[in-house]
């Protein structure tokens, strides 16, 4: 599946992007707020699209003035599985929330990263998941659980997934120095734990330091 | 709707967006290396209130294709809420401590900055998953 594009398991179409952007928010939109918060297809695209969903009263318009404005109808039988598919992305990250906290040892942190995390996923994206692992979990179970988590991801998305373990000692050692977690830091989604603790690292102001004395112990 | 809001372009959503997480990251780097957090808590509370205002203005362009402008929190709050109800319900912590964290010569309570930290916390997290 395509993450940033959720409605496209069901239609490749401008409506399933359309259809998105008016779930997602219970307001009124002119075609214009539309072609802002889409950032590519074009306005006469959107118009036309609208008018076909307003045919099939998924969407409602009302006149303000000179223009249009346009809303989900909350009401129609359709309504909650569109609300459903615009949420998928919130929906993979509840269910790795749940998952990893029925772990014996649940990771320090859990966060998409990659495509994922960002909006130029595609349906050949793989999802990549960051874990840092205890440092007193065992490595064989460790293993297996990421190995299963994964499997479980493929099979709700349809993507490869690959899971990237860093253990808590690794990151407080060397996280300043690795790429991919400043990458993490700076884009990635957590579904558990504290992204906060892992900057702090990352930017190697815990690593070496003791909190509260505002120096390098 | 009441509230005045202006219409976002991709530089709007990208500037605010590196505002929220300068802001967000600043409030935990002065709290991580405070003596006391009662030291630095109405300087943090205010780094929070302005992560999560630029925070709330990303949830909003990328949600709505609009963000809020001016200094009428109601408004605001009642924008974001078109969104997330209790997004705006954290929106709506911090826009109550702004005043007292900025301009009041009341200290701001650990309590009401660790309320701060978690609202802030929430907005930043929702305005990276925002579409």
């Amino acid at each position: 599946m395509e993450l940033s594009r959720p409605l496209s398991v069901i239609t490749p179409t401008l409506d399933g992007d359309v259809l998105r952007v008016l779930a997602l928010a219970d307001a009124d939109f002119t075609s214009g707020d539309i072609h802002r918060v889409l950032d590519g297809p074009s306005i006469r695209g959107i118009h036309n699209t609208l008018g076909r969903l307003t045919e099939q009263g998924i969407v409602s318009r009302r006149p303000a003035g000179r223009a249009n404005l346009y809303r989900l109808n909350r009401e129609h039988l359709a309504a909650p599985y569109v609300i459903g598919l615009a949420r998928l992305r919130d929906e993979l990250l509840d269910r790795l929330r749940s998952e990893v906290r029925a772990w014996p040892a649940p990771p320090l942190v859990g966060a998409l990263f990659g495509s994922a995390a960002r909006r130029d996923h595609s349906p050949q994206s793989d999802i990549d998941i960051l874990l840092v692992r205890p440092d007193d979990a065992s490595d064989d179970i460790w293993d297996d659980l990421a190995d299963s988590l994964s499997a479980l991801v493929t099979a709700w998305t349809g993507n490869d997934c690959r899971t990237l373990t860093f253990t808590q000692s690794q990151v407080q050692d060397r996280g300043a120095n690795e790429p991919v977690l400043e990458d993490v830091v700076r884009e990635g989604m957590a579904f558990h734990g504290d992204l906060q603790w892992l900057a702090s690292a990352v930017k190697g102001r815990s690593a070496g330091r003791s909190p509260g004395r505002g120096k390098a112990s | 709707m009441t509230s005045r809001t202006r219409k976002c372009t991709p530089a709007i959503v990208s500037g605010r967006r590196r505002k929220a997480e300068q802001f967000a990251d600043a409030f935990a780097t002065i709290l991580e290396f405070a003596d006391e957090p009662g030291d630095v808590s109405d300087a943090c509370a205010t780094l929070a209130v302005h992560a999560g205002i630029a925070a709330a203005d990303v949830i909003c362009c990328t949600t709505l294709g609009r963000h809020h402008q001016g200094e009428d929190h109601r408004g605001a709050i009642d924008l974001l809420a078109s969104v997330d109800t209790g997004l705006a319900r954290h929106l709506k912590t911090l826009l109550d401590l702004k005043t007292l964290a900025g301009y009041s010569h009341d200290p701001i309570t650990l309590a009401a900055l660790k309320k701060a930290g978690r609202a802030m916390t929430a907005l930043v997290d929702a305005a990276r998953r925002a579409p």
